[in-house]
């Protein structure tokens, strides 16, 4: 008797899994042809839902050095006076770097004929043409502002070697 | 021609010309936009249609009777559907299932905006409405209070429409004279200068300027 129930279990059993089987096949077949798209214009449409990462749409420039506080830079900026086109240069002491990525701008500080000037570089513009670091300097922050009270032998800074 | 588009308000930043000037812009992904449904009129002329944006979506989450309503067009289904008009010049051309891109849009051009703004919740008259506002000191006690509402026995109530503190934001609003300062066909994308109502990821409808109410 108890060998007659095994077979019979075992039949059931083999059996179930099939018809299940058959089922899922069904109903994904019936779905998947619902699903289709019949034009062939839709199909070519890329589809996208990220959020895009916003640099994508304001490239930033990768042709200038790696600026930081304390570096002395010369700074080539394009100049139109009147019609016409030339080229500027700005040479001092880098004291702040502001903002990061498109908006990125540099600080550029010097001291002529006893008169100091500063200006701010964005550094994405088109009108910076180029930028040379012709040395560094050992600082110990971020942002030189404590420069802007120091004059003469005081207000010079250490070669980085 | 359509006069529109829909679009996805994607962030704001920043392009720069070449005679070094700065222009804020609002990145928007317009588009692709399918033609659903013609909408034609008693007298048997197309005026408006209806645009779907294209966007992933799981179709077991779409309800059976918009099912039945993309498969009329023979489109899979899109995210938000909108009647746009259109001029007559060219309407015979449009065809269900036509995918409508960026490029109707030229740059330099002014386009409006339709949108809804960002939701400030219940905000008082200085906020709301641009009220002066009391003193703050010498003893005023009246801050940021509104004030009188209105008169005496006559008219013995107030007037309708009497700005007062309560829900501000979340309505839509149209911007009109925003200049188009890049289209992106490759990409779906526009540059419009300065903001734009609403969160980033928020939909907008994106109209030619010469687009009339019907």
């Amino acid at each position: 008797m108890t060998e007659e129930k095994k077979d019979q279990e075992k039949v059931e059993v083999k059996e179930a899994p099939k018809k299940e089987e058959i089922k899922v096949e069904t109903e994904t077949k019936e779905v998947k042809a619902k699903a289709k798209p019949v034009s062939k214009k839709a199909e070519k449409v890329k589809i996208t839902n990220k959020m895009d990462d916003m640099t994508r749409y304001s490239p930033v420039r990768t042709d200038l050095p790696e600026l930081k506080a304390g570096d002395i830079i010369r700074v080539s900026y394009r100049v139109i006076e009147g019609g016409k086109e030339r080229i500027q240069v700005f040479e001092g002491t880098v004291i702040a770097l502001k903002h990061s990525g498109i908006q990125k701008t540099v600080t550029v500080r010097k001291t002529s004929f006893g008169v100091a000037v500063e200006r701010i570089f964005p550094l994405n513009s088109k009108l910076v043409q180029k930028i040379e670091v012709k040395r560094h300097s050992k600082v110990r922050r971020s942002k030189l502002y404590y420069l802007r009270n120091l004059k003469g032998k005081a207000a010079r800074l250490k070669e980085l070697r | 021609m359509i006069q529109g588009l829909i679009g996805k308000k994607i962030g704001m930043t920043q392009v720069f010309t070449d005679e070094g000037n700065v222009i804020p812009v609002t990145v928007i992904k317009a588009g692709p936009c399918l033609v659903i449904q013609k909408k034609i009129n008693e007298n048997n002329e197309l005026k408006k249609v209806q645009l779907g944006l294209v966007e992933e979506r799981k179709i077991k989450n779409v309800a059976k009777p918009m099912k039945g309503h993309f498969e009329k067009a023979k489109v899979p289904p899109t995210r938000v559907l909108k009647e746009f008009l259109i001029t007559d010049e060219g309407s015979e051309k449009i065809n269900l299932g036509d995918n409508i891109k960026a490029d109707i849009f030229k740059e330099k051009e002014n386009v409006v905006i339709i949108g809804t703004t960002k939701g400030k919740g219940f905000q008082g008259v200085i906020k709301r409405w641009n009220f002066a506002g009391g003193p703050k000191t010498h003893g005023s006690m009246h801050h940021r209070r509104p004030g009188s509402v209105g008169m005496c026995a006559y008219p013995g109530e107030v007037l309708k429409g009497q700005k007062m503190p309560g829900r501000m934001g979340g309505d839509t609003k149209s911007i009109k004279g925003i200049n188009v300062v890049k289209v992106d066909v490759e990409n779906n994308i526009i540059l419009l200068k300065g903001s734009i109502p609403g969160f980033n990821g928020n939909y907008v409808y994106i109209m030619k300027e010469s687009f009339k109410r019907s």
